[in-house]
């Protein structure tokens, strides 16, 4: 599973670093950057919630 | 099935509501509840547009949602403080009121709680009587949340009775269907909780501790003003109920679903690993928030049907959670589906729970200890072994009784020590 932010979508709100901090981190715009593209399995429900919790649809999961 | 004769209103329908679903999805995903004038949305995708667009779809309902009798209404306002939990504001105030709170119920702080999770379930799942059959519900399901709720709030263990019974009250307006008595009950029963909670910040503001209640009269807007009484109340209440009836639903529901399908207990005994989609699917198919609602804000087309300003529109997210537009094979519990995660059972955007984290680490910590302390899960009856309570937005299992033995080891040990 790959997870990206499509930066034209987020709107710097900063669910996914403050729930998800483990795979999400704040760049320096404010908006969300992804730690580690390729997420383990251990990881894969957390980046789903993180993805279903983005109010703006920017989290894009490649399953 | 014809969609003008599908009725959610009706307890059969609600009980097994799968081919209900199926044909609104299929022929009528707008569709206008005839006796409640709700316009319910079924498909994946429609639910998810929706609540992304909350300049459209709003939460702020009209008060009389709540209460239909003038005595009720005025009862909260005269004694107390209007609800105003996070729920049921929209952004952009709802963006800044919800996070103050949304690092306290990050998946990493969370975690921080499990070793006192563990322990408490630990020891609710070990004095289980398991030597006749009993109601996992009440033993288990019902007891659980909010004794973990009182560790997360900073609140004394033994108060977890009477928050649950408050809190359960609490709901009650969503079934939608109480009498003038119900609503004064509902209204004075709100008020206790909100009095308790009021106490117990006025103690976090002398003695602060690391928990949410501490936290809530520390937070600061940018300008350094509290928040005020009414938004600490707000998500206080939040917190309690939100945490309550969800979680321990999820817990029956997927105790239900281990014993239906016969396997899943042996492949999640060799590998727990799975337990976390195990979860997951049982979230899905049996989604404890069935449905939630939104008020449309203008007149809004959808699938060729225009929904007028001020509708309530119910977001079935049970329905959606089983699209076959959106989940491959959508009636079978798969643990090794990959999308399991992506069900709607928390929500989607803007109102995507905030206690997730937290809802699913008691889930999968529940099972956890439960496959390891008890094994051979089972109905204990040859019938009704389980039945659900009334209600639209909720999905609600009154009873479910159950047998299970101890596992090889634990009755080697006890085998031992009586001989």
């Amino acid at each position: 599973m790959k997870i990206c932010i499509d930066k034209s979508k987020c709107q710097g709100q900063k669910r996914c670093f403050n729930l998800y901090p483990e795979l999400f981190e704040e760049g320096e715009d404010g908006k969300g950057l992804v730690r580690i593209e390729l997420v383990s399995e251990e990881d894969e429900v957390d980046a789903q919630s993180a993805a279903n919790a983005c109010p703006n649809a920017a989290i894009v999961i490649e399953y | 099935m014809d969609p003008a004769i599908v009725n959610l209103s009706d307890v059969a329908v609600q009980k097994c509501p799968w081919q209900a679903y199926q044909t609104l999805r299929d022929e009528a995903p707008v569709y206008r509840m005839p006796d409640t004038g709700m316009y319910v949305i079924s498909r994946y995708e429609d639910i998810c547009q929706i609540v992304r667009d909350p300049a459209r779809f709003s939460m702020q309902a009209d008060r009389s949602f709540l209460f239909k009798t003038e005595a009720a209404t005025r009862y909260y306002v005269d004694h107390g403080y209007p609800r105003h939990t996070p729920l049921s504001t929209d952004p952009p105030y709802h963006t800044e009121f919800r996070g103050h709170l949304e690092p306290f119920f990050s998946a990493g702080r969370i975690r921080q709680w499990e070793p006192a999770l563990r322990e408490l379930i630990e020891s609710l799942a070990g004095n289980l009587d398991t030597s006749k059959p009993i109601d996992f519900v009440q033993a288990f399901c019902f007891p659980l949340p909010m004794s973990v709720m009182t560790i997360l709030l900073g609140l004394p263990l033994e108060d977890h009775k009477i928050l649950k019974q408050w809190t359960d009250v609490w709901v009650l307006p969503f079934s939608h269907a109480m009498t003038a008595e119900q609503e004064m009950y509902v209204a004075e029963e709100g008020i206790k909780l909100q009095k308790y909670i009021l106490a117990a910040l006025d103690e976090k503001r002398r003695n602060p501790k690391d928990d949410l209640f501490s936290l809530l009269v520390q937070t600061r807007r940018e300008d350094g003003s509290e928040l005020t009484v009414k938004e600490m109340l707000g998500f206080a209440e939040q917190a309690v109920v939100g945490a309550n009836e969800t979680t321990q639903n999820g817990l029956a529901m997927a105790m239900c679903a281990l014993i239906e399908n016969p396997g899943v207990e042996a492949q999640l005994r060799a590998d727990p690993g799975k337990i976390r989609t195990f979860i997951e699917e049982c979230l899905r198919l049996h989604s404890p928030t069935a449905g939630m609602y939104r008020w449309t804000t203008q007149d809004v087309e959808m699938h060729g049907v225009t929904i007028p300003k001020g509708s309530t529109v119910h977001l079935r997210f049970a329905a959606a959670n089983r699209d076959e537009r959106h989940f491959e094979d959508p009636d079978t519990l798969d643990i090794e589906r990959k999308k399991s995660g992506s069900h709607l059972a928390f929500s989607h955007a803007v109102h995507h729970c905030l206690g997730a984290p937290l809802a699913r680490l008691e889930l999968n910590l529940s099972f956890e200890i439960l496959l390891a302390q008890r094994q051979n899960f089972r109905f204990a009856r040859e019938q009704e072994n389980y039945d659900y309570v009334p209600g639209l937005a909720l999905r609600q299992l009154e009873y479910l009784w159950i047998e299970s033995d101890p596992v090889a080891a634990g009755a080697a040990r006890r085998s031992a020590s009586t001989a």
